[in-house]
């Protein structure tokens, strides 16, 4: 049981780190199609919200 | 077969349901929480088989038919979540649609048999020539 939990986990994870790439299976260049860890996880359906996305730029 | 791993092969079905949907009508990966919240479902029934058996593995059987009968509940609104492309969406019909259209009187062409317009012959392609 705590296995399928971590391979479920461990999905959400992966799919939170493929949705970082631009082009990867995200057609419209990646700023629309980034996740909060918390929203995939389905944390915010039991009140946790999700802070500021990180943004890293030229300068910062 | 322990009632407990039947739960388990119920919700790895209902993965392979969701997951095989996704991919194949939406061409996407599914989405996490729908597995998480499926999981979560057979977690309960679990806990109800502690208070009647028969009622969670009904429910179970009855969650994986109703998956399997919805065809995963794959939202197949290209306008809202899935990204597919139909007749009804794009209003043009495709290939297919065409070639299984029946010939209607007025579509069907006027020329007899025999009767060749060599006035209306198609042009020659680049490379090609007219022998």
């Amino acid at each position: 049981m705590i296995g399928v939990a971590m391979i479920v986990v461990g999905y959400a994870i992966f799919y939170w780190g493929l949705h970082h790439f631009k082009g990867v299976d995200c057609p419209e260049g990646g700023s629309n199609c980034r996740h909060s860890l918390v929203t995939l996880l389905a944390l915010d359906k039991f009140g946790i919200t999700h802070g500021a996305p990180v943004q890293y730029g030229k300068g910062s | 077969m322990n009632v407990r791993n039947a739960y388990l092969i119920a919700f790895a079905l209902a993965v392979i349901i969701i997951a095989y949907y996704d991919v194949h009508t939406c061409h996407r990966l599914p989405w996490p929480p729908r597995i998480i919240m499926t999981g979560l479902v057979f977690a309960m029934l679990d806990l109800l088989s502690l208070v009647s058996q028969e009622l969670a593995g009904v429910i179970a059987v009855g969650v994986v038919l109703a998956l399997i009968v919805n065809k995963g509940f794959v939202c197949t609104d290209p306008k809202k979540c899935c990204n597919i492309f139909t007749t009804a969406a794009t209003g043009q019909p495709t290939d297919a649609d065409i070639f299984l259209q029946s010939p209607t009187p007025g579509d069907q062409s006027t020329s007899t048999g025999g009767n060749l317009d060599l006035n209306n012959l198609p042009q020659p392609g680049p490379g090609q020539t007219l022998t």
